[in-house]
């Protein structure tokens, strides 16, 4: 695990805890962290309607790239969820360590 | 606020026996008029499932479904068929236009087929194509027609008429990322003007246009978005300009 990535992504932080605790506790936690990812993306997807009605550009710019972060999080979260079942099914009952 | 549909409680089994896969197990999902709701998971989660049992096209093996006041459970094929077609509009990611027809032919099809002349469903299939911003279209045949503009026709199709329900089915995946937007606005401006939305996608972006996100797993609702976020109209914790 690169510790440089552990020390400065807190989504992984916080998966990677989770995974001490077991199989399903780490999925309450990716579906927790997607859930609020697509509420913040709902917020950013209001943001841009309103900007692309204003023919506000550089806003519009600025909230894609705000998107795209979310975007890609909530995508990292699906391949995790992925990632912890497979894993889980490969390891039986014992769950992924 | 009354539903235009809603799903009680509603499973799903095919097959049978030891046998039998639960494509959705005791689903609830409640959508008002105005509201737009998008169903996210993973493949194999039953959301085309939710989505056929919704519109129709398929019955629950447990549980109700009632469209606009009506229990789909209690018609027979024929009102069934006569409800689709009149109440609830389809979008889907085969965008299924008849290539021999103009974009208003395609839109007034529907409404023919369901009795209504030939002048009036031309009328209000226009009225549906100004709607997607597509008048100036109308002579076009699809293959003249970008797939956005197909995808415009196909909602057009969707909205014509009185249709109080609309589905889509995955209605951006064969479009660019900025015809994609283009769609859900127009998928969004209609449901902002009454209908009720049900938009089965598996991107973020475009699920988060909904009021609502509705996370599917094994056939069971395990999440959602909470309902009436703050709008950004002040600049809400989601302004990143």
């Amino acid at each position: 695990m690169p510790r440089e990535l552990l020390a400065r992504d807190e989504l992984l932080v916080k998966v990677v805890a989770a995974l001490e605790e077991g199989v399903e506790p780490t999925r309450r936690v990716i579906r927790a962290q997607r859930t609020a990812t697509l509420e913040l993306l709902q917020r950013h997807a209001r943001t841009k309607a309103e900007a692309a009605r204003r023919g506000q550009l550089a806003r519009l710019l600025a909230v894609d790239l705000v998107i795209a972060h979310a975007e890609a999080d909530a995508a990292w979260l699906d391949r995790c969820e992925a990632r912890v079942v497979a894993a889980a099914g490969a390891a039986g009952a014992e769950g992924p360590r | 606020m009354t539903a235009v549909r809603e799903l009680e409680e509603v499973t799903r089994l095919y097959g049978s026996g030891r046998a039998a896969v639960r494509a959705l197990d005791g689903v609830s999902l409640q959508v008002g008029p105005g509201e737009l709701v998008a169903v996210m998971g993973p493949s194999g989660s039953g959301k085309s499932t939710l989505l056929n049992l919704a519109g129709g096209l398929d019955r629950p093996t447990a549980g109700r479904v009632v469209v606009d006041g009506t229990d789909l459970g209690a018609l027979d094929r024929r009102r069934l068929a006569a409800l689709r077609r009149r109440r609830v509009g389809y979008v889907f990611q085969d965008l299924n236009l008849l290539p021999g027809l103009t974009a208003a032919e395609n839109v007034a099809l529907p409404l023919e087929l369901d009795g209504a002349g030939t002048r009036q469903a031309r009328v209000e299939a226009l009225a549906a194509l100004d709607l997607v911003g597509l008048a100036e279209r109308a002579a076009a045949f699809p293959d003249q027609l970008s797939g956005g503009e197909r995808q415009q026709v196909a909602i057009a199709r969707a909205v014509a008429g009185r249709r109080v329900l609309l589905l889509a089915d995955e209605p951006t995946g064969a479009l660019d990322s900025l015809a994609g937007e283009a769609v859900l606005a127009l998928l969004r401006a209609r449901c902002d003007d009454g209908l009720a939305g049900v938009l089965v996608t598996h991107e973020a972006r475009y699920a988060a246009v909904a009021d609502r996100v509705v996370f599917l797993t094994d056939g069971r609702v395990v999440d959602q978005t909470a309902a009436g976020a703050p709008s950004p109209a002040g600049g809400g914790p989601g302004a990143a300009g």
